[in-house]
């Protein structure tokens, strides 16, 4: 050996030269000349290694290490660490790699660790790093093991930059699948929260308009906390954060934290952040960031550019995902908005509609009193002018109708109800309807299919797509003919209408089906259309799961094919009915009639009323008899009729009066001049036979007037109607006849011809118009009394009714039609039936009384009519109600103070739109008495004398039973009354029922807070555990539903009555709920099927600034 | 059979337990699936399909409340494991449940068994 150590270490650069300046005497190694053979290798083999390395050697393993390893991990404790005892040079972290030495020593065999984490303190704090090493023995000249080598790689970098890179990679996932910039943030922040290694807290804030922050999110800390206040204000002096420089999209770093607030939290470490590194969130195209994020800095890793990028791209997604939410809330809310102008659009035409028929019916009466009046005849001129003004006028009223119905196309999801049925059959009845018109025309109208089976259909919009079609095709159609198949085709129905009309253009036939789009320059019977039939048929047969297309060659005609699917599983299935469908097609056809109406009236060039179904009042069929000389006529009563009633025919008086001794006939329906034996000689002999003399007669006449219908009547005519009449107005007289039959022959067994027997009648007609007390209501009692006036000789028009409402709410109704006999009964009947069909749809009182006034004007164009609606809630304990020309009903209160429930509104018919629900409270004991003018009216007394005088009466007997109280008032006021009394006391009790509210709140634990709030309440009103069980899941789908779909403030009732509990959410949008289609793997919109399916009724009703949805279970 | 481990015990209501078995995995669930909870279920199935289990039972036998945006979830699940190649079975004998699964017709497309062992049998075996 030539060479000194000493020389060997000044050529080592740098670390050799540091190490000749070591004391080496000092250490248990020696004069470096001196060192053994192994020791000197080894030490040149470390110093020329470009890997880094440090070896020990000797009883305290002194310390040598390479430039490479002085540079990567020694830092600041170079050069002291040099000739040191390996234990003192990491004594910080000789309790991990201690017994690894000792391993490597002992066993003589290396050890290898990767990325071990080990705090260093090297650069002037405690520093997170990461080592993959390997320990390996050294053998002295003897062979035993004297020293340590160890290569080693420090990987702190790839560590904690993966670590960033994984947070950052599923911040990216996670965050822009948020829909609301409050989830967007705080699924972010969540995010952060695991990663507490680099960021042990986060709070993330938001600038309002006004540069005031607002924290939004946080990770790691509680919000509210010092270093994370809920809100910075942008005039704060001395804000937390420096949301100025923020707020101008400033980075900031802030020092010394960890002094600054106490209980800074720590996340993954023991000591908290010493600094925060504020980010804006950058806004695309503002200058003012969205907010920005204070993120605590592990403060084991140096600040440096590479957390500031990793801060940076946080702020990015962050700013994305804020972006991308924000835009979904846009979106959201832009077709929120869409649904509201559709909606408005929708009322505004439904009111246009309404308000147009008003005026129509009003300039319609009088021109059709023109054109009949016999006794002021037009000459032909000004006949023919005003023949013109009724013909359009009736057909601009049909059109009106049309657009009313397509206003209420939104409302037909809920109503559909979908029914097996043999649509072939069916169709080809509905068909059959067009039969003579199609003959009259000339044309042939041919119904063929294959289609076997059974098909889920709501009737009435089938009825409508196959009249719309067909009247479609007639229109169009001058030779030839319409032929109508309904075939099966793999797993749908296909109806097809082919025609031989004039075909359509090419560039008209992708608007075909849209709303109020018309063929332009096409031939046709009418230029009448409002180019809603056919958008009519595609939306009704997108109800059904179907769709519509057309085909057409010009000149050669057109087909039109719907088809629709078999099976139910594309249908609500609360919708779905499994009875098979056995009612007749013109039954169901509903206001499809009109459609084929004003397809007879292409060829009379008349209109008409309107021809509408209405249901047979049930029982056996009965017989009629229609007797007249004209055909025409003859063939369309009998037509009108067939589909409920056995109908025969007879041309004269004579062969009327064989067939009625032939066989037995229950209503006679006569025109009066015909040869041979004309009207009233046919009435006058059937009068004088025993057995004929009860068969009802109604009198068909030309002669309109006071005159015609007294000779009639005197004449011993059952009715009388005046030609041209509507369809309606017929079915309805022959209705009440039949009805009337029905009675005479339960009630009327022993005296037939008598006064008193028709007494009984009118008593058992108004009786059966009147509601039994039918359904048990908790809350109120009520008595109610009904006496046909002293004549006796004819029925009334006065009723009253009570409807449950459902949640505690109950309808009470009092009205009046003005005049008598069956005509009056009949239409007190259609109104009432009205009422309830209006009630029951929880339209408030006020707007019942609206659309009640278009009920009255076609069933009672002349009539008049008054009528008091009010609904009673058991919650509030008030009563909201709207008088349309009625008496004041009368509210005596528990301490004998009484008020009157004022007319707000002329009587019903009128086209008043302006009436308006008042509301009353009606506490305890309060008690509310509506009755008729019978009771008060006298003649020669004044009417508000007797009004003080009924008051008074009712304040004084306030504490009588109140079954007692009707006859008591009776016998008080109306002792003398000639007049029908109609008369119902409602009294106010405790419902005994138990009310809890809870206010929801906005956020998403509402909902199980809510669950638990109900279950506990329902326990502790011993509700049995399986109602608990549905009213829990009620509860959760009511709130959910309220939550997602309404605005806020959303609130809670429970309420519980005697065997019932019910559920309210009220919310502040009006929109009313609607149950969804859902197919199998829809992620949403079951809630309220289950709902359905769970709730033994449910339902919502407007208040004032938004809705209640509500659900009962009995227990 | 590798041993179960929970998951987030006492978080929001709602906790699962994962455990694999030799063709699919089983998650136990306890408490409340609805609007709360729904989305974090859903992650975490989604979690376990991506990193390649896309056979799961989920097993409804304990102490479970559902409602509709639960089953909201349990859909997206069932609908994400089929693309994947997998299937979501039930596992469930809860009355209350049963009925909710019937009345949306979910029993239609999704299998339901008494409990998690009788579906790993019947759908998971070999």
């Amino acid at each position: 050996m030539t060479t000194s150590m000493r020389e060997t270490l000044a050529a080592g650069g740098q670390v050799g030269r540091d190490l000749l300046d070591v004391d080496w005497l000092a250490t248990p190694l020696g004069e470096p000349d001196d060192w053994p053979a192994s020791l000197r290798s080894t030490v040149q083999l470390v110093l020329s290694s470009k890997f880094s390395m440090w070896m020990g050697w000797g009883p305290e393993l002194t310390f040598f290490c390479n430039d490479a390893y002085r540079r990567d991990t020694l830092a600041s404790k170079y050069p002291w660490a040099l000739g040191r005892p390996a234990h003192e040079v990491w004594s910080e972290i000789w309790p991990d790699i201690g017994p690894r030495i000792e391993r490597a020593m002992s066993t003589g065999e290396s050890t290898w660790d990767e990325a071990l984490q080990l705090f260093l303190e090297r650069s002037g704090y405690v520093e997170e790093t990461y080592h993959t090493f390997s320990y390996s023995p050294l053998s002295g000249d003897d062979g035993t093991v004297q020293g340590l080598f160890c290569v080693v790689a420090e990987v702190t970098e790839q560590v904690v930059s993966e670590r960033r890179m994984s947070t950052l990679r599923d911040l990216g996932i996670r965050v822009s699948t948020a829909e609301t910039v409050a989830d967007a943030v705080q699924a972010g922040c969540d995010h952060l929260a695991s990663n507490p290694e680099s960021l042990p807290w986060v709070a993330a804030y938001l600038f309002d308009a006004d540069h005031n922050a607002t924290l939004a999110g946080t990770a790691g800390i509680e919000p509210g906390h010092q270093a994370a206040p809920l809100r910075i204000g942008a005039d704060d002096p001395e804000p937390v954060w420096p949301i100025g420089e923020l707020a101008r999209g400033e980075h900031v770093t802030i020092d010394g934290i960890d002094r600054r607030f106490d209980d800074l939290p720590t996340g993954a470490w023991a000591v908290p952040p010493e600094k925060a590194v504020l980010v804006p969130l950058p806004r695309p195209l503002h200058a003012t960031p969205y907010g920005f994020l204070v993120l605590g800095a592990n403060r084991h890793r140096p600040v440096d550019q590479t957390f500031f990028d990793f801060a940076e791209l946080i702020a990015g997604h962050f700013a994305a995902a804020i972006t991308d939410a924000t835009a979904m809330e846009q979106e959201k809310e832009r077709s929120e908005a869409l649904a509201r102008l559709d909606q408005a659009k929708s009322d505004f035409l439904a009111n246009v509609s309404h308000e147009l028929r008003t005026p129509l019916t009003l300039l319609l009466g009088p021109a059709e009193d023109a054109l009949t009046d016999e006794r002021h005849p037009l000459d032909d001129a000004q006949r023919k002018r005003v023949e013109v003004i009724a013909r359009n006028g009736n057909r601009m009223l049909g059109l009106v109708n049309t657009l009313l119905d397509f206003s209420r196309l939104d409302t037909l999801h809920d109503e559909s109800t979908f029914q097996p049925t043999d649509l072939l059959r069916y169709t080809s009845e509905l068909a059959s309807m067009f039969e003579s018109a199609v003959e009259r025309a000339g044309l042939r109208l041919t119904v063929d299919g294959t289609l076997e089976g059974e098909v889920y259909v709501d009737r009435s919009h089938w009825a409508k797509i196959v009249l719309n079609l067909l009247s479609n095709a007639f229109k169009f159609t001058f030779d030839g003919g319409v032929a109508v198949t309904v075939d099966g085709d793999g797993d749908r129905a296909v109806l097809r209408v082919t025609d031989t009309g004039g075909g359509i253009a090419d560039s008209e036939l992708p608007r075909l089906f849209e709303r109020f789009h018309r063929v332009r320059g096409a031939r046709s019977r009418s230029i009448e259309g409002s180019g809603i039939g056919l958008a009519l048929v595609a939306q009704l047969a997108d109800l059904h799961g179907g769709e519509v297309s057309v085909a057409s060659r010009v000149g050669e005609g057109s087909t039109f094919t719907v088809s629709i699917p078999l099976g139910r599983d594309h249908l609500p299935p609360g919708q779905v009915v499994d009875e098979v469908a056995r009612t007749p097609a013109a039954e169901t056809a509903g206001r499809a009639w009109s459609i084929l109406e004003e397809t007879l009236s292409w060829l009379d060039g008349d209109t008409g009323g309107s021809r509408q179904a209405e249901p047979a009042t049930g029982g056996e069929r009965a017989t009629v008899l229609v007797v007249d000389d004209n055909e025409d006529m003859r063939t369309y009563v009998t037509d009108l009729l067939s589909d409920r009633y056995r109908t025969l025919a007879a041309h004269d008086g004579a062969e009327a009066l064989q067939v009625l001794q032939d066989q037995p006939i229950d209503i006679v329906i006569t025109d009066v001049m015909m040869p041979r034996v004309d009207g009233f000689e046919l009435l006058a002999r059937m009068k004088q036979d025993a057995v004929l003399a009860a068969v009802p007669v109604i009198m068909l006449s030309a002669r309109a007037g006071e005159d015609g219908m007294a000779e009639g009547l005197e004449a011993g005519a059952d009715d009388y109607l005046v030609k041209p009449f509507a369809a309606r107005e017929l079915l309805a007289r022959v209705r009440v006849q039949h009805r009337l039959l029905q009675l005479q022959r339960v009630a009327a067994e022993a005296d037939r011809r008598t006064v008193a027997r028709e007494l009984a009648i009118a008593d058992e007609l108004q009786h059966s118009l009147l509601p039994d007390v039918e359904e048990r209501i908790e809350s109120l009692e009520i008595a109610t009394f009904y006496r046909p006036g002293v004549e006796g000789t004819q029925v009334g028009g006065d009723w009253y009714d009570v409807i449950n409402l459902g949640g505690g709410r109950i309808g009470i109704v009092i009205g009046d039609v003005m005049g008598r006999g069956v005509r009056a009964a009949s239409v007190m009947g259609q109104i009432k039936a009205a009422v309830r069909a209006f009630a029951r749809l929880d339209l408030t009182p006020g707007e019942v009384m609206e659309n009640l006034d278009g009920i009255v004007q076609d069933v009672a164009p002349y009539g008049i009519v008054t009528c008091v609606y009010g609904v009673y809630d058991d919650t509030e304990r008030t009563l909201s109600y709207a008088n349309a020309g009625h008496l004041p009903p009368i509210l005596v209160h528990p301490n004998g103070t009484a008020s009157r429930l004022l007319i707000d509104g002329p009587p019903l018919g009128s086209g008043y739109l302006g009436f308006e629900t008042r509301k009353v409270s009606v506490p305890v004991g309060a008690m509310l008495t509506l009755y008729t003018d019978g009771l008060v009216e006298r003649r020669g007394t004044d009417l508000g004398r007797r009004l003080d005088e009924l008051e008074l009466a009712l304040v004084e007997h306030r504490d009588d039973a109140v079954a007692e109280l009707p006859d008591t008032l009776f016998e008080l006021l109306a002792g003398e009354a000639t007049d029908d009394v109609a008369l119902a006391v409602v009294k106010v009790h405790s419902s005994g029922s138990a009310v809890m509210r809870l206010p929801v709140s906005g956020d998403l634990g509402a909902v199980a807070t809510a669950r638990r709030a109900v279950a506990a309440q329902l326990r502790s009103w011993e509700v049995p555990s399986r109602v608990v069980a549905d009213l829990v899941l009620l509860t959760s789908e009511l709130v959910t539903n309220a939550l997602r779909h309404a605005r806020g403030p959303h609130e809670l009732r429970l309420r519980h009555v005697e065997r019932e509990v019910v559920i309210e959410v009220s919310d502040s949008s009006p929109m009313r709920p609607r149950r969804r289609q859902v197919d199998g793997d829809a992620e949403s919109g079951r809630g309220l099927t289950i709902v359905d399916a769970v709730a033994d009724r449910w339902g919502s009703r407007s208040i004032a600034d938004g809705k209640v949805v509500w659900a009962a279970r009995r227990i | 059979m590798s041993p179960a481990s929970p998951d987030h015990p006492e978080q929001e209501g709602l906790s699962f337990e994962v455990s694999f078995e030799d063709n699919a995995c089983v998650i136990r669930v306890t408490g409340d699936i609805d609007i709360m909870t729904a989305e974090r279920l859903r992650s975490r199935l989604l979690e376990l399909a991506d990193a390649g289990h896309v056979n799961q039972v989920l097993s409804l036998e304990g102490d479970v409340f559902l409602d509709s945006a639960g089953l909201g979830a349990v859909v997206s699940i069932r609908r994400r494991l089929q693309v994947l190649g997998g299937a979501l079975v039930l596992a469930c004998s809860n009355e209350l449940v049963l009925r909710l699964l019937r009345l949306t017709s979910l029993d239609k497309v999704v299998a339901i068994h008494p409990t998690a062992e009788e579906a790993l049998d019947r759908e998971f075996a070999g």
